[in-house]
């Protein structure tokens, strides 16, 4: 038989090894529950950007609205939010 | 509908701001993104902070996702990129607090106290491979443990084709080395039991 056969042997059996070991590795590993946690990070990146947008688009009409009406709706997102988080 | 299309059609309702799209996409997604942190960092605690922090991300940056290609590379990619970050960090802790290296190495869910001749030739490379800088190890599991192809990793890493080739062949040549030392010191310890 030519080295070349034995080589691609060795190199054949060097690789079931190594596969072997590594999935012998995280065999025993247990799936952490992380989606409880992904969803609470989540929300508050969705109801940070809905701030943001809702800040600019006041920004954008301050022109044509009375500072009083900002303010009221600039209120109203800061404390939504805020109780958002408490809830 | 293929699988491509479906996790296409996933991030699309993520990009729009669908929190449960992404539930699926990690239903679906999480065991290979966690085993994938876990087999490069040998740190479960680690592993999770990086489950947690791939799909936060997902939804952060889904808008950059280009739906033509498919989803996992771009998966994988976050994956080991985040994986690259907590490993810098954990080794500046490490290097402050040197004690507890051997614990961040050898966690004790990989630390079988078995005599046989099987289990510790597993330790061996499990060891080997565990010691393999970064680089190569993140190679070695996408290739090994997760099947990728080598273009699958070159994408994924952001590398050449070649590098990944230089990388595994490197890696290999490392394990073999270490099995070859192990057979060596085996064969020496019972040519001194005979004598």
């Amino acid at each position: 038989m030519s080295p070349e056969y034995f080589q691609e042997r060795n190199s054949n059996q060097l690789d079931t090894l190594i596969r072997s070991a590594l999935q012998d590795d995280v065999s025993l590993m247990k799936l952490p529950c992380a989606w409880k946690q992904i969803k609470k990070r989540v929300w508050q990146l969705k109801r940070e950007r809905e701030v943001m947008q809702a800040c600019l688009s006041i920004h954008c009409a301050e022109s044509t609205q009375t500072f009083s009406i900002r303010a009221d709706i600039l209120y109203f997102l800061i404390s939504n939010s805020v109780f958002g988080i408490i809830r | 509908m293929t699988v491509q299309n479906e996790n296409s059609i996933l991030v699309a309702r993520v990009q729009n701001g669908d929190i449960s799209a992404l539930g699926i996409l990690y239903q679906q997604h999480r065991t290979q993104v966690y085993r994938t942190a876990l087999a490069i960092t040998h740190d479960e605690g680690m592993a999770e902070d990086i489950l947690q922090e791939t799909f936060v991300r997902i939804y952060k940056y889904a808008e950059s996702f280009d739906q033509t290609q498919p989803f996992e590379p771009w998966l994988y990619r976050m994956t080991v990129n985040l994986t690259y970050s907590w490993i810098n960090r954990a080794k500046r802790w490490v290097h402050l607090f040197q004690g507890a290296l051997e614990q961040l190495k050898m966690p004790e869910y990989r630390n079988p106290e078995n005599v046989m001749e099987k289990k510790e030739q597993q330790s061996t490379l499990q060891r080997a491979i565990g010691n393999l800088p970064d680089s190569q190890r993140a190679v070695i599991v996408l290739y090994y443990l997760e099947d990728l192809s080598v273009s699958e990793i070159a994408y994924a890493l952001n590398i050449a084709e070649g590098t990944v080739k230089s990388r595994l062949y490197h890696a290999r040549k490392k394990v073999k080395e270490s099995i070859t030392e192990r057979d060596h010191k085996m064969l020496s310890e019972v040519v001194y039991d005979v004598a």
